[in-house]
């Protein structure tokens, strides 16, 4: 591969598609390696690959190939960690609807998920304290056991916090 | 290997673009030299039309590569003999304000000066190939030669037309028979 790698970095043409069928694997074993598989670290490969052969000319020779080329994408592989990390780190961004991702939210769709987040707040305010509290520590489950309540005595008591947030919901926007 | 790839086409092309890119970094020397001629008075459309064709020939030899591109930089380093030497003789005998219309020096020893920078530009080629792989020499050599040439003739367009032949006719004079040496001893098939 070195060899190969220091053919193409003077011009030699002809050395290019045995670089590229030994350079495409290595890249990709390696990306979904460091990002666990998916479109991010396909993604990431295709990345690296350009970024190898765009940069070929910069190759010096008696370097490993491999190594200059697994640098570049692990460059990649960052990158597309911290495009991650700020995916999860702005949720409107994203929509999930019957547990599936969806695309960005459109404007509209935007605003349409602010009044139904807003709606909601309203109700919860509405209800006793307990019902509310109830409620909010089914999202956390420790909080219920910060509680001290039985599993059993909390199922009931949502329940029936839930019923009146729902009995509540109908009669302000007359449906569930 | 499947040619249809459409990855594989995306990656030669960003290897074909990193060439070029490459190319007009090396291309990016010569602009001085333009600069330099033009502010000393050199005629502007002469020296323009020489980087033209330098700038053209430094991209198209970096981007193929191998003994084409091992000749552009020797090529340029040896231009440069010319160039400077131009500069020498103009400067030594005139200073700096005088414009072709009005100088007095002899087209004859224009001519002799700048073919005898063109037969130092010629050696340090021959020097510089001595040093290259056997089978780039052909290749290598032709192209320094161009490069050389035009580089030089820049600097030697001070002189007119009578700069530029000067120039030509001395790198041709050196680089000619080391053309033919390199061609004749290089491997079959290089």
């Amino acid at each position: 591969m070195d060899d190969l790698m220091q053919r193409l970095a003077r011009g030699d043409r002809s050395a290019f598609d045995r670089v590229y069928a030994q350079a495409r694997p290595l890249l990709e074993r390696f990306t979904a390696r460091a990002l666990g598989g998916g479109a991010d670290a396909e993604d990431a490969a295709q990345q690296a690959l350009l970024q190898v052969f765009s940069r070929a000319s910069e190759y010096q020779p008696g370097r490993s190939a491999a190594a200059w080329m697994l640098g570049i994408a692990a460059y990649e592989v960052r990158t597309a960690r911290k495009r991650r990390a700020r995916r999860r780190e702005s949720p409107l961004t994203a929509v999930e609807v019957d547990g599936r991702a969806c695309a960005a939210p459109t404007p509209e769709e935007h605003s349409v998920l602010a009044d139904l987040e807003a709606a909601a707040r309203e109700v919860l305010g509405a209800l006793r304290h307990e019902d509310a509290e109830a409620i909010a520590a089914s999202v956390d489950p420790s909080a219920a056991a910060r509680a001290g309540l039985a599993p059993a005595t909390f199922r009931k008591r949502l329940q029936r916090a839930l019923e009146r947030a729902r009995l509540l919901w109908r009669t302000r926007h007359g449906h569930d | 290997m499947d040619t249809t790839d459409p990855l594989r086409r995306r990656a030669r092309r960003a290897y074909e673009l990193g060439r070029l890119r490459r190319a007009a970094l090396v291309a990016a020397l010569t602009v001085p030299l333009l600069l330099l001629a033009v502010s000393c008075g050199a005629g502007l459309h002469l020296s323009c039309l020489l980087e033209i064709g330098l700038v053209a020939s430094v991209l198209a030899l970096v981007w193929r590569g191998e003994g084409f591109e091992a000749g552009a930089l020797p090529g340029l380093f040896a231009g440069a003999i010319p160039f400077a030497a131009s500069f020498g003789l103009r400067y030594s005998v005139h200073g700096p304000s005088t414009h072709c219309d009005t100088c007095h020096i002899p087209t004859a020893l224009c001519f002799a000066g700048t073919l005898l920078s063109g037969l130092a530009a010629g050696a340090a080629i021959a020097l510089s190939a001595a040093k290259l792989r056997p089978e780039w020499r052909s290749r290598a050599v032709p192209s320094a030669a161009l490069v050389a040439v035009l580089a030089g003739s820049l600097g030697c367009a001070f002189f007119g037309l009578t700069g530029v032949l000067g120039v030509w006719a001395g790198v041709a004079l050196v680089g000619t028979p080391v053309v033919i040496a390199a061609a004749v001893r290089s491997p079959p098939g290089a």
